[in-house]
């Protein structure tokens, strides 16, 4: 079984190739879909089950295609981080899938485009290499944009040519980073890069290619200037949500995973750490300033995703073990929670007709699997005890040091504050409307809420299993940040009930939207500021 | 848009012997020489643009294209599989006779390639790219 | 020391296509100063380590200076990949153009925020 990584990234994009090709009657085509759909996420869950059982056992798993010696060659390595995120996103897209299939209106193209884009993002995680990387997140962008503007209407059509275009320019600056960096060291593979740069003679020379790649890095996981095209990308509204689901839980994780790499290669050369400290503070910081004052759903949870996303960063760079294991098992449980409030979400609409905040009412009482669901999600973002969030708050706030466990509790509340809206749609007394929704539309969602309720219960032996490592809380500190959480959100009701509702946010947060061009300057002011920053302060 | 130019045509109709050897001769000499698959595709693909320029109305069917390019695709996997996968013994005269019938293969698939993007461009241009 | 080399001439043309994409309103032009990025990658990919009396890596014997087949064999990869780019991109265009009217980022702007509401 040596081959079997290649095996996990071809074998979804073949089938999702031919799946392309396929022509047949309308009533044959959902049953097609779904056996099709059956086989290849069990094949696919089997055989990254067998890899991470085999990876604890003896070690990574180092394939060097045709058998070219170590350093020359294209390299796949599956090392513990890598297995855990292929295992959780394809959970993910065995769930979006049977949601999808469960819609009214089926064409094979969109499963087509999934299953192609499920190949690719396994092998954005295994690869280690720098250009086979670059390969598949262009083919990615290609493929993510086809799928932002499926229907072809008026909004979406803007939100997928600002992706599409947005990300090129992106993917061309890590390019260059690539060329600046094999210019000098005449390697491509992340493990001989990294035992280059430890012994490198010349440091100043490493500065612009760091730059180069940070910058492309950040714009995909969405950091203070560089978020603009996020959330209209994710929460556009004729897309199908199945995508939105799968865009905000694993596509943007894979930017945080690339940031995660390249800052292990780099962390001989160049201490950044505080610097990622305080812009992942800022970006927590503007995500939920920002979704507050949204009144569309889906945007008020992209923009939380951006917080989110400020909060792991935060954890990744906080120099202590604790922190980082904190920080990637919040990668995964975000992707969880994450990807249940997206598909609630999108079942709502569905039932509601309409996006707007204000509108819709009454959702316990008329729909309550789906509430639980939805209820479940909320405690387990806003990390409420015994949920996995707080297991992962909890381990990021270890490791902080100083101001930064304020800034933890500050992110909390804002966080807080965000789902304390979105709740608002689950009491009161809703429109009349007849919709039953079917109970195997409910199931995948429901399912997730229940693993995310696992997660938090279970959470030392998923750790365990996961990475490879036992943490183990210590039980007087964990009753002590549940007593914070009630505290912070009592704080945050306050804040609520006498400051957000009375002031309209919405004006000022439409103000500040930025077009094509105004990203472009972000992105060369941010490699400006990052160059300075590094030539004076970290060297 | 629709009227063709004289001057263009005239002149067209002279050149696309010549473009269509150069193309030829950049693909065959692929092994020896700088060129290739790629770069002979391209050239080969300004013939089709040459013939919608010289005659602008919508008489070529893309259809056959398309279905040509399939079967180009397919046998550019299935070659390299074969061959290289089975080892078959490689001597001199063998290397070059795979790496000529390669280079010959990926020029004729950039070459439908290219024009199919090309005329789906100029066809379908009110609308309706979608099939 | 030469101000002409490869590398020289290609971060100047990288630049370029950068502040193009920082100053143009029209989407055409965007789509061009992406083309125009690339080519100056390709560019400096190519110039790594060349010199005017490098031979190419095809049927060399023995003690010549030889061309890194690297990184041309990865620009291979990447023309195509910039071939695709392009096509999606002018496709994606064409229909944003009929939904739209304009081909300008601020009007198509203001144009879907109006459609927003």
């Amino acid at each position: 079984m040596n081959n079997i990584l290649i095996y996990l990234v071809l074998f979804p994009i073949l089938t999702g190739s031919f799946l392309g090709l396929l022509k047949c009657k309308k009533s044959l085509k959902q049953r097609i879909l779904t056996i099709i759909t059956i086989f290849m996420q069990s094949a696919l869950l089997a055989g990254s089950f067998y890899v991470l059982t085999f990876v604890k056992n003896s070690g990574t798993i180092i394939q060097n295609i045709g058998n070219w010696p170590d350093f020359i060659g294209i390299t796949l390595k599956a090392d513990m981080y890598a297995v855990a995120f292929v295992l959780m996103s394809i959970c993910l897209f065995t769930f979006a899938m049977i949601y999808q299939l469960t819609e009214s209106h089926i064409e094979a193209r969109i499963f087509s485009l999934l299953l192609i884009l499920e190949g690719l993002i396994i092998g954005i995680f295994v690869s280690n290499d720098l250009f086979n990387i670059f390969v598949l997140i262009e083919v990615a962008t290609i493929v993510i944009s086809l799928l932002i503007m499926y229907k072809k209407d008026t909004i979406s059509t803007y939100d997928g040519m600002l992706y599409l275009l947005v990300n090129i320019t992106a993917m061309s600056l890590f390019l260059f980073g690539i060329g600046m960096l094999y210019k000098m060291t005449g390697v491509i593979d992340l493990t001989g890069l990294k035992d280059i740069l430890s012994v490198f003679p010349d440091k100043k020379a490493l500065i612009v290619p760091y730059g180069l790649m940070l910058t492309a890095v950040c714009l995909k996981s969405a950091v203070l200037p560089l978020f603009s095209w996020l959330p209209h990308a994710h929460a556009t509204p004729s897309a199908p949500s199945a995508i939105s689901a799968v865009l905000s839980g694993i596509y943007v994780k894979s930017g945080i995973y690339l940031f995660l790499r390249i800052q292990n290669v780099f962390s001989d050369v160049f201490d950044t750490y505080f610097l990622f400290l305080i812009l992942g503070f800022v970006t927590a910081v503007a995500g939920f300033m920002l979704a507050v004052s949204q009144k569309d759903i889906k945007l008020l949870l992209a923009y939380s995703t951006i917080s989110q996303i400020g909060m792991i960063m935060m954890g990744l760079s906080m120099n202590s073990v604790s922190a980082y294991i904190g920080g990637v098992y919040h990668i995964v449980n975000h992707a969880f929670f994450k990807s249940c409030l997206f598909l609630t979400a999108g079942i709502i609409i569905d039932a509601y007709k309409t996006r707007n905040i204000d509108s819709i009412r009454g959702v316990f009482k008329k729909h309550p699997i789906v509430a639980i669901a939805c209820v479940i999600s909320i405690l387990g973002i806003t990390g409420a005890p015994l949920l996995n969030g707080s297991i992962s708050k909890y381990w990021i706030s270890y490791g902080a040091k100083g101001w930064a466990e304020y800034a933890l509790i500050i992110i909390n509340i804002g966080t807080m504050a965000i789902f304390l809206k979105f709740s608002t749609i689950l009491f009161g007394k809703g429109p009349d409307i007849k919709m039953n929704i079917s109970k195997i539309r409910s199931l995948p969602v429901l399912i997730l809420s229940v693993m995310c309720l696992l997660g938090g219960i279970l959470s030392e032996p998923i750790i365990s299993f996961l990475f490879n490592v036992q943490m183990s809380p210590n039980l007087i500190d964990y009753l002590e940040k549940s007593l914070l959480f009630f505290i912070s959100l009592g704080i945050a009701y306050l804040l609520y009930r006498f400051v957000i509702s009375k002031v309209n946010l919405y004006k000022i947060a439409s103000r500040l939207e930025l077009g094509f061009n105004g990203v472009c300057i972000s992105m060369g002011v941010f490699l400006l500021v990052m160059i300075l920053y590094i030539r004076v302060f970290a060297m | 848009m629709n009227d063709k130019s004289f001057l263009i045509s005239r002149f067209i109709g002279f050149m696309y012997p010549i473009i269509l050897l150069i193309g030829v001769y950049i693909i065959v000499n692929g092994h020896q020489s700088p060129g290739g698959g790629f770069h002979g595709g391209a050239v080969l693909a300004t013939v089709f643009i040459c013939r919608y320029l010289e005659n602008p109305n919508q008489d070529l069917r893309i259809h056959y294209l398309e279905i040509f390019e399939k079967i180009l695709f397919s046998l550019v996997l299935l070659l390299p599989v074969i061959l290289l996968f089975n080892n078959i013994s490689m001597n001199v005269i063998s290397n070059k006779a795979y790496l000529l019938i390669m280079n010959i293969l990926i020029g004729l698939k950039v070459c439908t390639g290219l024009s199919i993007i090309f005329y789906r461009f100029v066809f379908y241009e009110g609308g309706g790219l979608w099939n | 020391m030469e101000l002409i080399t490869g590398e020289n001439i290609s971060i100047l043309i990288f630049f370029v296509g950068f502040a193009g994409l920082m100053l143009k309103r029209n989407v055409i032009k965007s789509i061009i100063c992406i083309g125009i990025m690339q080519v100056a990658i390709i560019i400096f990919f190519l110039s790594v380590g060349l010199s005017p009396e490098n031979v190419p890596p095809i049927d060399a014997t023995g003690l010549q200076n030889v061309a890194d087949p690297l990184p041309q064999a990865l620009m291979i990869t990447d023309i195509v990949i910039g071939v695709g780019v392009t096509a999606t991109a002018l496709s994606l265009f064409i229909h944003m153009y009929h939904q739209f009217g304009t081909a300008d980022w601020e009007k198509a702007f203001k144009l879907r925020k109006d459609s927003e509401e």
